[in-house]
């Protein structure tokens, strides 16, 4: 089968990986920590270096707990999924390359992701359950989220390009692990609007990362 | 849905890594991760974007326990202390050691049989896990084929069967290898193109019964790297 080529097409188109390399070597984008220390803890850990490990524990658990214990709102849920998360690092080490972004970043999408599921195994609990034990498992009386970013990378400054809406719906898919259906319930605006509020706010944002 | 398009593709990634993909979309769209470099791609882009939103969140230092924790689900006989962080519970990890230590040489007494000379051959294994670190499957590749024991821990589901796949280096398709038990053990017939080298990684779905009615997998629940010995 043959393919033809539409030189339109890849106006504009950047590789994702370009993107990735850039971005690792952008000065904005430095994390000393990250060249420093977190690489070659990493890669020992793949080796089974069990210091290291601690090492990298030690360097990194604090930040990737705030996040978990941002997304859940319950300490519990926050120190189980950052065990998960840690024993699956331990396990997953050797599986990192560089092309798939910093080693925090690589490590936050671990955390991030084993604490929605625990969010939403939660919720479901919650909702199944008569009495109200769950009931401050997903406490979102902090909303709406005040967010005051500490380094000025790339995509702080595209994200203050957002209306206010799309960033205020990205900021809680982020943050809390708000779903489409639980940004309509927060934020009071049909399913439809918040959707386009998100993609549209994700397609401006990508267009503002790749110039 | 037209996964080619990689416009799709970015904003299908953007909104796994934000979150707001899920229940069975999500699903899909981990199982397309497993057979495509471009969606793979498209995420670790916006991962690596997203996650810089991180950087607004104080860090809170979670409590030593966790450490500990930690420390027994990898590995409880052989946890090194940091003094920072696990040194309360010293004397458990000591006493941990003592007992692995005795364990160790029971073992190495039982298996230790100068009589039968062991030949060194590379082994090649694989164990798939769930997300509690439980064992689920243990698969042990000879010569003739694949030898899987599925673990007491196993819990299958009697409506539906898993299937066994690889993914090879730089194929986008998964190619099955055949249907796991669902207890005891099984043994599979190797496919043509298993070879170590060139697996990527092997994967498990969950199927209707019979195995995947399309020649893909319906489901990805596991997946695990093959492992030399």
């Amino acid at each position: 089968m043959k393919i033809k080529l539409n030189p339109h097409h890849l106006v504009g188109f950047v590789h994702p990986l370009d993107v990735i390399k850039r971005l690792l070597n952008e000065k904005n984008n430095r994390n000393s920590m990250e060249t420093d220390e977190l690489l070659p803890l990493l890669s020992a850990t793949a080796q089974g270096n069990k210091q290291a490990f601690a090492k990298l524990y030690n360097a990194t658990s604090p930040k990737l707990f705030a996040i978990s214990l941002k997304m859940l709102s319950n300490r519990a849920h926050a120190e189980e999924a950052l065990q998960d998360a840690f024993v699956k690092i331990w396990h997953n080490a050797s599986e990192y390359q560089v092309t798939k972004g910093t080693v925090i970043s690589w490590m936050i999408s671990i955390v991030r992701y084993r604490s929605l599921d625990s969010l939403r195994y939660h919720k479901v609990r919650k909702e199944q359950a008569l009495d109200d034990d769950y009931a401050s498992a997903d406490d979102l009386t902090d909303l709406p989220l005040e967010v005051d970013y500490e380094d000025g990378s790339k995509l702080v400054d595209c994200i203050e390009q957002l209306d206010e809406q799309q960033k205020q719906a990205i900021h809680l898919a982020y943050y809390k692990g708000l779903t489409h259906s639980e940004l309509v319930d927060h934020i009071e605006t049909p399913l439809g609007t918040v959707k386009s509020w998100i993609r549209r706010g994700l397609q401006q944002l990508q267009r503002c990362l790749t110039l | 849905m037209n996964y080619d398009n990689q416009k799709l593709i970015d904003m299908l990634a953007a909104e796994y890594v934000l979150g707001t993909l899920k229940g069975p979309a999500r699903k899909r769209f981990q199982r397309l991760m497993l057979s495509s470099n471009r969606v793979r791609e498209a995420t670790w882009m916006w991962e690596q974007h997203l996650n810089n939103l991180a950087s607004s969140i104080k860090s809170v230092a979670p409590d030593s326990h966790v450490w500990e924790r930690i420390s027994q689900r990898i590995e409880p006989q052989q946890v090194t202390p940091s003094s920072k962080v696990i040194t309360p519970k010293a004397s458990i990890w000591k006493a941990w050691s003592l007992i692995a230590t005795a364990a160790s040489i029971v073992l190495a007494l039982i298996v230790w049989q100068p009589q039968s000379p062991v030949e060194q051959l590379t082994q090649q294994i694989a164990l798939f896990k769930d997300a509690s670190e439980q064992p689920l499957w243990f698969i042990d590749v000879n010569e003739q084929g694949l030898s899987i024991k599925a673990s007491d821990k196993l819990t299958a589901r009697t409506d539906k069967d898993y299937e066994l796949w690889m993914i090879l280096k730089g194929q986008d398709a998964p190619i099955s290898l055949g249907l796991l038990p669902k207890d005891g053990v099984k043994s599979l017939l190797k496919d043509s193109r298993f070879n170590a080298q060139d697996i990527a990684l092997l994967a498990v779905s969950l199927e209707p019964i019979g195995g995947s009615p399309t020649g893909s997998p319906t489901e990805v629940l596991y997946t695990t790297e093959l492992i030399l010995l």
